[in-house]
């Protein structure tokens, strides 16, 4: 028998093989497990008890690190049950404490001097919450543009000419940067690693999650590789990039600012390059995985 | 498991309702809440359960109340208690590690079939860093166990993945992709829903919605959704058509 023929012969009867197994598993397999079942009485759920991550058993994992590890670790490990169970007693205690005698003070309640004096020093002083981005994690030897420019392997031409371009395009007249590529040359700058962003937490109201978006260049973060997160940022109206609503992502590859006093005595200008992203379809969802597709191009700004 | 010992039921029987095992993976009827005056009352009525054999009387209780095994349910008699509403669904257990972990197996198995576990793993690799999102250090392959958070983080980059993974398919993978990721899409849909804080009848809908297109389209992961039982089925089904195939021949 020819080879060909051999081969031809040997592929239909792995076919048929594959063909017989798969009607043999199709008619055997099952998704009957309760996992799958349980989900169908989310709804009901919801309706008669509240949300579901409420109920979540996750929140009680966590708290077991709290309530007995820790008890664990500070126990002279004998007899360590009934420690365990007294130190997180004795931190809940002290908590709830504190809390009641804030709430005595805000009321106006009259409390004891060294009542009011322990309270000063185990209470954290409360931080407003941030609602603006914070520049941090100066990096050292970056003096003015020049250097800048080193650091983020761009030219000081280059920068200049973006500098003045956004200077046009996006600032009010009495805040533009100077045109003369000499007095930008010698601004001072200062690059920066780290921006924290506030986002508004999803379904809670006043209440700010903080992203922070590392941007370290081409240079290593924590003996690895460099880190530079993505971000949206805003550019255009929210009528353009599709179902992105003026907020493309983007890379930034260098943070960086010019403190007030050298182009306008109250104005510190924030800046960053970024490596822009192409928005495949204009934006638009795929109908497919509904996600909006794009992809990385050569084009800083 | 604990809710099999704490509400002394068969493992493959829901704490809540009367579904039989074969119905559980199907979305389709609602099924009577478990009722346990009238398990009670069962046991009463048919006093022929205690001359039977333990073994025996066991079989017919569960049979008759759709999993709930008989006697030691410490919640059965207690005043203003509603034994079949103490059980709370659970993100952890039930998604997370319940029906993630069966769909990430699903979807390794129908990676391998259409030869495109490899552009999986790239994608996986080259996922970017974002503010909140935990880049995997590791193939999904390579990795044993899986936290729970690990698969939380998981279901935020999952779609993508397999998104440019399945990308640029041939006329025969066109439908099977197709339906892989609608799949695969209702179920983090509904993941995403049932995470929400609070609710609107819109978005409870939204999440019906979403479950039900997730049941209409699951069989296209059903070939992967075997047993090892059934595993060793197939192959002494294969063996034996080659050993008839073989004899044919002589």
């Amino acid at each position: 028998m020819p080879p060909s023929q051999q081969l031809r012969i040997r592929d239909d009867d792995r076919e048929e093989e594959n063909d017989q197994c798969m009607e043999l598993i199709h008619s055997e397999s099952y998704f009957n497990f309760v996992k799958m079942h349980v989900t169908s009485h989310f709804r009901d759920h919801i309706y008669m008890f509240g949300n579901i991550p409420m109920y979540s058993t996750e929140y009680g994992e966590l708290a077991h690190k709290e309530q007995i590890k820790d008890g664990w670790r500070r126990s002279n490990k004998i007899e360590a049950a009934r420690q365990i169970l007294s130190s997180y007693g004795r931190q809940h205690a002290i908590r709830m404490r504190i809390l009641n005698l804030e709430f005595l003070q805000r009321a106006g309640a009259d409390l004891p001097t060294e009542k009011v004096e322990h309270l000063e020093k185990t209470t954290p002083t409360p931080t407003p919450p941030a609602h603006w981005r914070i520049l941090k994690g100066r990096r050292d030897n970056i003096h003015d543009v020049v250097d800048f420019g080193r650091a983020c392997d761009m030219s000081p031409e280059t920068i200049c000419r973006e500098l003045i371009r956004y200077s046009r395009l996006s600032l009010p007249s009495e805040h533009r940067l100077p045109e003369n590529a000499v007095i930008l040359r010698a601004l001072p700058v200062e690059l920066l690693t780290q921006l924290e962003i506030p986002v508004l937490a999803f379904q809670e109201f006043g209440v700010c999650d903080i992203h922070w978006a590392r941007c370290t260049g081409a240079r290593l973060f924590r003996n690895q590789p460099s880190q530079n997160d993505c971000v949206w940022i805003e550019a255009g109206g929210e009528n353009m990039y599709g179902a992105l609503r003026g907020r493309p992502p983007a890379r930034p590859i260098g943070l960086f600012k010019i403190p007030s006093g050298y182009i306008q005595q109250d104005t510190v200008y924030c800046l960053a390059r970024v490596l822009f992203m192409s928005l495949v379809d204009s934006g638009r969802p795929s109908d497919l995985h509904g996600l909006v597709t794009v992809q990385l191009r050569d084009v800083t700004r | 498991m604990e809710n099999v010992t704490l509400h002394w039921i068969k493992s493959n029987a829901c704490p809540k309702c009367e579904v039989p095992p074969e119905e559980l993976g199907s979305r389709a009827g609602h099924h009577r809440a478990s009722d346990y005056t009238r398990y009670e009352r069962y046991e009463r009525e048919n006093p022929s359960l205690d001359s039977e054999t333990h073994h025996a009387a066991h079989a017919r209780y569960t049979n008759e109340t759709h999993g709930i095994k008989r006697g030691q349910n410490i919640f059965q008699g207690l005043v203003r208690v509603s034994t079949p509403d103490l059980h709370k669904p659970d993100m952890l257990h039930t998604i997370y590690l319940g029906l993630f972990k069966h769909m990430m197996h699903w979807i390794q198995g129908f990676l391998k079939k259409h030869a495109r576990q490899q552009a999986f793993d790239h994608a996986w690799e080259a996922l970017p860093p974002y503010p909140g999102f935990f880049v995997p250090k590791k193939a999904y392959r390579e990795v044993t166990q899986w936290q729970g958070k690990e698969m939380r983080n998981l279901g935020r980059c999952l779609l993508g993945v397999l998104a440019v993974a399945l990308r640029q398919p041939d006329s025969r993978q066109v439908q099977p992709f197709r339906g892989a990721l609608t799949c695969v899409r209702s179920l983090l849909d509904f993941t995403m829903k049932a995470q929400y804080r609070s609710h609107t009848p819109e978005t409870i809908s939204y999440m019906e919605e979403y479950a039900t297109q997730f049941h209409k389209t699951k069989d296209i992961f059903l070939e992967f959704c075997i047993s090892k039982g059934m595993q060793e089925k197939a192959d002494e089904l294969r063996k034996e058509l080659r050993r008839q195939r073989a004899q044919m021949r002589e």
